[in-house]
């Protein structure tokens, strides 16, 4: 350590202001349309991806109305795929029990390896409980079936308790844990069973096309920094929009 | 809202009921079909369900009904529910072994393996999915018996497994493989049977003989080079690049289980995996697995721990990736299973083992608090996780010289661990302190006004070796530069007499800590020295003993260092250690500190010269005295020997000691010679002494010290 | 290589503050605190007692590279600190003066300085560790050091385009009042291996093995964490009057009736 011999001297910034030429390169529609239509994609490529998504969202008629009209094969048996559509449907329908014996048909290993989607759809069946008014056979359901659950794991536990509130509240539809009657709460559970047998069967739990559009957007915000040209805005109709100078 | 509800009616039976049910042998096929087909539903997923019926004796009744539907083999009167019944009972019994060892040693007990194994060659492929579902499940149990690869019908079988076209089929092949595959032997016999090139090839089935041949191909390759090397070579083709490539795919137990596969590679191969790239892909890929929600997440920073542990260069390339503030990010997040608590902190832990860099980085973030906080946590093993991590923190110098962790929020919940019931967060807790009490900022008195002392003199006496080598450890650190004040209250607290049995364990890593903590006990200042003439001189005598009979080469530098430090007092000090040293005057016996400089270990040697060099000083007036009797025990011929030792400090200490000693090493070898001659002549009355005092003084040497043995000097001086 | 520096001894001494007026200068104390042959790395405090300015004596923590050929050549190559800084620094030492032929070529890294009797190093002060920055005392610059094996002493000097040049710092071991040697010594811990770890293929439940002991019971669903006293508070108009009818029908208490006996953990009969 030393003096300091001039304190002045010791640190000096030299902040660099740099002019920033901000142009951005202007791509016409017609010259934006001309390239698009310069990327070629194979029909059967086209195919395969509807299919894809016909089959991973469980369309299964039109997934057979499919195959028979353009011959692509999808990638997994269709029976399994009505297995499948009926538990979905037997959640959607908040009938629980039934989708749970249904699950323990199609492979008994997917509910007692994965205790997450178990207490999920037991934490259903007591929504549907108390849906219905059964508050005896509510309590003693979470009791019986959930609380050993919320012991094994901290978060189900948390999310018991917001279960059980539901009891506490005359108005139920208006309470502060109100959303979980709400339908979305079962289409949710629902589409979580979905993923859940799609994956035992070794199949992508969702659809790829989905995919495609989050990356065609993703792709579009990168480009924005560096030009302008005609942007997809509405993903339902696909339409390009002239570039806004 | 809530009406009065109407007694469930389709509730589900009472158990009782239900095995029952099952039990009767009055119950029609159909109704015991259904009554399987209940107790599945009831039991999966649901562990205590599955406690309870275990309870009722569940297992061996479906066992039972199982066994008798094979034996029938769709003979029986109930043809058209025979398979059903074959396929819920094996799924009921696949359900009881999952996850739950009770169920497995029930199952195993009821003896349903061989009843299972029969259903894989079943015509029906539902019964055959079924069969090997629960046989997998049995398998992942370490209750399972073992499955012996050395027997050619059973390795057979197991290559029947892996070619079979059912997927649940080749997984049970890889469970098997993954449970029973545990020796080098066994890993050989597999690697010649071809078992790598059919598992590589099911890399490319679905997501089930995926995982199972990344598991298996895991545990036929670890820690064995010779089958990595087979593993590596061009006939296995692609198999590297196959493993390479599933790092990336889209399930994330697939990439972990591949991720394990690449480090289990890299751990016992070294020469494999080094490129840069494939590094960070690994880096990378493991932190995004963190964020998997469920046991993928929580295993993840394990496997990420194994990869760094140890390697620099891996927690270089890690520490540039951002990995410290990607980890950190992951704790602010907060509310995590235990799990991922646990393998976050050991990965930490494991980064910040060798760079400051990663030190440096965890310290500025705000997940030190967390780090604090969870000191408290409630599952054991967080705390100790906890404890390591702060422990390899703390081993940076730098920040101890700052006095960063020496405050309460560190010290208090530390302390408090060394109360705690479970002994490995006991020595991880004593880890961590072991390391903040170097502390060199002169704070070392928060530490005792926790109590921390007391506690850790209560530790040192445990039963445990563990525990008290660790809490030895600990008071060593404390006591190292400490003021005299806290020297003393540790003292008080310790006592002579417990510090005597520590340097007297029966533990030879425990005495050498109590040796190292007298050796900072008495340096400092001269009046320290003292402590170790308490209760008589019992300790020093201790000690004295430790160096006569001990063999471990640390014991006994620290022991030197500890005389080392004594000799470094006043007269008297010098003479108790000449005492220790030299324990029967005039005996012949060889004295230990020869032993010690020819020792071949460079450390003992520099200790030992170093305690000869106190003990030579010129400047105190009895040095003469004993550096006589150092020279007629033949320590100074051993120094001369010594000043060309290859260890170059211990090389300049012998010199150092002999220059002390008046003995010039140029003239050395003269005076012998001169010595001897001159004793010819007075022999011969050719001269009277008074030449050889002029001579001894032409050399400048004090000539009574010079006389290289006895007997000479007794005719020398003796008439 | 071992050295006595590992010994991790004190020094005293002094450091000339400047080089004109030979009287002014500091008594300065030194204490080594770790050293690392492998990455030639030692570390240490300094501690300037008479400082004018000051109140108290001024500890600065340092860091230092030893100059072992293999991790630092006696090129800096950093701190503003040229090649001919670095030689003219170097050759105040007279122990340096037969290496200085080679260094001047590369730097000295093709010596081997490993049984050299004297051991180069530069030391960089990195914080003040009693004081603030404010203490009118720089610590921009570094030292060029050389400590003497044979001996002990220590030689350096501070360098500093913004100071004075060649403040020259002379050590020596201190020995509190002994007549010999005294030195003490720490081991830091590190971790122990590790049993190795291993993933399972199939994705199992957790807690495969049955708890060793009764789960605490932190947070119990119901009632009395934080987030259920935010609704409490909120909606315990509407919310008592459904609790007493459940309570009505059951004549029960909610947790009681849920099975959760408080702080007990569960109690769940079947």
């Amino acid at each position: 350590m030393s003096y300091l011999l001039n304190q002045l001297n010791a640190i000096r910034h030299l902040a660099e202001i740099e002019a920033m030429a901000t142009s951005k390169k202007v791509i016409t529609r017609e010259e934006w349309e001309k390239r698009l239509n310069d990327v070629k994609v194979r029909k059967e490529d086209m195919n395969k991806l509807v299919m894809n998504f016909l089959v991973t969202e469980g369309y299964v008629e039109a997934a057979e109305k499919f195959r028979l009209e353009s011959g692509t094969e999808p990638d997994i048996d269709l029976a399994t795929i009505t297995d499948r559509m009926a538990v979905k449907k037997a959640v959607q329908c908040g009938n629980l029990e039934d989708a749970i014996e249904k699950v323990n048909d199609l492979n008994p290993e997917i509910l007692d390896t994965n205790p997450q989607l178990f207490f999920h759809l037991q934490q259903q069946r007591l929504i549907e409980l108390i849906r219905n008014g059964k508050v005896e056979e509510a309590l003693e359901f979470a009791q019986e079936e959930l609380a050993p659950r919320g012991e094994e794991n901290q978060s189900f536990l948390e999310e018991l308790e917001r279960t059980v509130a539901l009891l506490a509240f005359e108005d139920v539809t208006n309470c502060p844990v109100g959303e979980l009657l709400d339908i979305s709460q079962r289409l949710k559970t629902a589409s979580e069973v979905n993923a859940a047998i799609l994956t035992s069967q070794s199949h992508e739990k969702d659809p790829k096309l989905p995919s495609l559009l989050k990356m065609l957007i993703w792709a579009q915000n990168q480009l924005d920094e560096k030009a302008a040209y005609p942007r997809i805005n509405d993903l339902s109709t696909g339409a390009l929009e002239d570039p806004a100078v | 809202m809530p009406t009065s509800a109407p007694p469930p009616s389709n509730y589900p039976t009472r158990s009782e009921d239900l095995i029952g049910r099952i039990n009767s042998v009055h119950t029609p096929y159909e109704a015991k079909l259904k009554a399987l087909r209940e107790l599945k539903n009831q039991i999966i997923g649901n562990r205590t369900k599955k406690l309870a019926f275990l309870k009722l004796g569940a297992v061996p009744s479906v066992i039972s009904i199982l066994s008798s539907a094979v034996a029938e083999n769709g003979g029986g009167s109930n043809l058209e529910f025979n398979e059903p019944v074959i396929i819920q009972s094996a799924a009921v019994i696949g359900s009881f072994a999952c996850g739950l060892d009770a169920g497995v040693k029930a199952v195993l007990d009821a003896g349903a393996f061989p009843l299972l194994f029969g259903l894989i060659s079943h015509p029906n492929e539902k019964v055959v999915d079924a069969g090997a579902r629960s046989l997998k499940m049995i398998y992942q149990s370490k209750l399972a018996p073992k499955y012996d690869f050395l027997l050619e019908e059973n390795m057979d079988f197991l290559l029947s497994l892996l070619n079979s076209k059912n997927e649940n089929v080749t997984g049970l092949g890889g469970s098997i493989i993954t449970h029973s595959c545990n020796t080098s032997m066994e890993q050989e016999k597999l690697s010649e049977a071809g078992v790598i090139k059919m598992l590589i090839s099911l890399l490319g089935g679905s997501l089930i003989q995926r995982d199972a041949s990344l598991e298996s191909l895991g545990a036929i390759i670890k820690e064995n080079p010779g089958v990595i090397s087979k593993f590596m070579r061009p006939e296995n083709g692609r198999a590297l690049n196959v493993v390479t490539e599933l790092i990336k795919d889209r399930y994330p137990r697939t990439r972990l289980l591949a991720c394990m596969c690449l480090i289990l590679i890299r751990n016992t191969s070294t020469c494999y995996l080094q490129d840069a790239g494939i590094k960070t892909k690994l880096i990378l890929i493991l932190l995004e697995l963190i964020d998997d929600p469920g046991q993928v997440g929580d295993e993840a920073p394990f496997a990420l721990s194994s990869l760094i542990a140890e390697k620099e260069d891996m927690q270089k390339i890690a520490f540039d990736s951002n990995i410290v503030d990607k980890l950190c990010n992951h704790l602010e997040k907060g509310s995590f299973q235990a799990k991922r608590l646990q393998g976050i902190f050991l990965a930490l832990a494991d980064l910040c083992s060798k760079l400051e860099c990663c030190r440096d980085r965890f310290l500025s973030l705000k997940a030190f608090n967390i780090l604090t906080d969870v000191l408290t946590h409630d599952s054991p093993e967080v705390r100790a996780a906890a404890c390591i991590c702060l422990k390899n923190i703390s081993r940076s110098v730098k920040n101890l010289s700052a006095g960063h962790f020496m405050n309460e929020a560190v010290i208090i919940p530390l302390v408090q661990l060394l109360h705690d019931t479970c002994t490995s967060v006991q020595i991880a807790a004593l880890g961590a302190i072991s390391n903040i009490v170097v502390d060199f900022t002169a704070h070392k008195s928060k530490f005792i006004h926790c109590g921390g002392v007391k506690q850790l003199v209560q530790l040192a006496k445990s039963m445990d070796s563990t525990i008290r080598v660790n809490a030895v450890w600990a008071l060593k650190n404390l006591m190292f530069l400490v003021n005299s004040t806290c020297k003393e209250e540790i003292f008080l607290e310790l006592s002579p007499s417990m510090l005597i049995s520590l340097v007297c364990d029966p533990e030879t890593s425990v005495q050498e800590q109590a040796l190292a903590l007298v050796r900072n006990l008495i340096d400092g200042s001269i009046d320290s020295v003292e402590y170790v003439f308490a209760e008589d001189g019992l300790l020093l005598n201790a000690i004295g003993r430790q160096l006569q009979s001990a063999s471990k080469v640390e014991v006994l530098i620290q022991g030197m260092y500890v005389l080392s430090n004594v000799a470094s007092g006043n007269e008297f000090h010098k003479e108790a250690v000449m005492n220790q040293l030299f324990p029967q005057a005039g005996s012949d016996t060889q004295t230990i500190l020869i032993k010690f400089l020819q020792s071949t270990d460079s450390r003992l040697r520099t200790a030992s010269v170093w305690a000869l060099v106190n003990l030579t000083l010129t400047n105190s007036p009895d040095a003469n005295a004993r550096v006589m009797k150092l020279q007629s025990a033949g320590i100074v011929c051993q120094l001369k020997n010594m000043v060309n030792d290859p260890c170059q400090d211990v090389k300049l200490r012998a010199r150092m000691a002999l220059g002390q000693s008046g003995e010039h090493i140029r003239t050395w070898d003269a005076f012998i010679k001169v010595s001897i001659f001159s004793l010819l002549l007075v022999e011969m009355e050719i001269v009277k002494f008074a030449f050889i005092f002029s001579v001894s003084s032409m050399y400048q040497f004090p000539f009574f010290v010079s006389c290289p043995v006895p007997w000479l000097q007794h005719v020398v001086v003796g008439d | 290589m071992f050295s006595s520096i590992s010994l991790l001894q004190g020094f005293s001494g002094t450091q000339n503050v400047s080089s004109q007026q030979k009287d002014e200068a500091w008594r300065v104390n030194v204490q080594i605190q770790g050293i690392d042959h492998y990455h030639g790395y030692l570390c240490g405090t300094m501690e300037a007692l008479n400082v004018p300015m000051a109140d108290t004596p001024v500890v600065t923590f340092w860091e230092g590279e030893i100059v072992d050929t293999k991790n630092y050549t006696f090129f800096t190559g950093k701190w503003g600190a040229t090649t001919e800084d670095d030689i003219k620094h170097w050759t105040k030492f007279p122990s340096f003066s037969p290496l200085l032929s080679q260094v001047k070529v590369d730097g000295g890294k093709t010596l081997d300085l490993s049984n050299y009797p004297h051991i180069f190093m530069r030391w960089k002060e990195q914080y003040f560790v009693n004081v603030g920055t404010d203490c009118g005392l720089t610590i921009a610059g570094f030292y060029y050091v050389c400590f003497s094996c044979s001996d002990g002493s220590i030689n350096g000097f501070y360098y500093d385009p913004n100071s004075s040049p060649f403040q020259k710092l002379k050590l020596k071991s201190t020995n509190d009042g002994r007549s010999g040697f005294s030195f003490s010594s720490y081991e830091l811990q590190k971790t122990q291996k590790r049993a190795s770890f291993k993933i399972q293929a199939a994705k199992l439940p957790a807690g495969m093995e049955l708890p060793k002991q009764q789960p605490k019971f932190n947070a119990p669903f119901l009632g009395f964490t934080k987030t259920a006293e935010i609704w409490n508070s909120r909606a315990c108009m509407i919310g008592l009057i459904g609790t007493f009818i459940v309570e009505l029908i059951l004549n029960k208490g909610i947790l009681q009736i849920i099975g959760v006996d408080v702080g007990k953990g569960l109690d769940i009969p079947l």
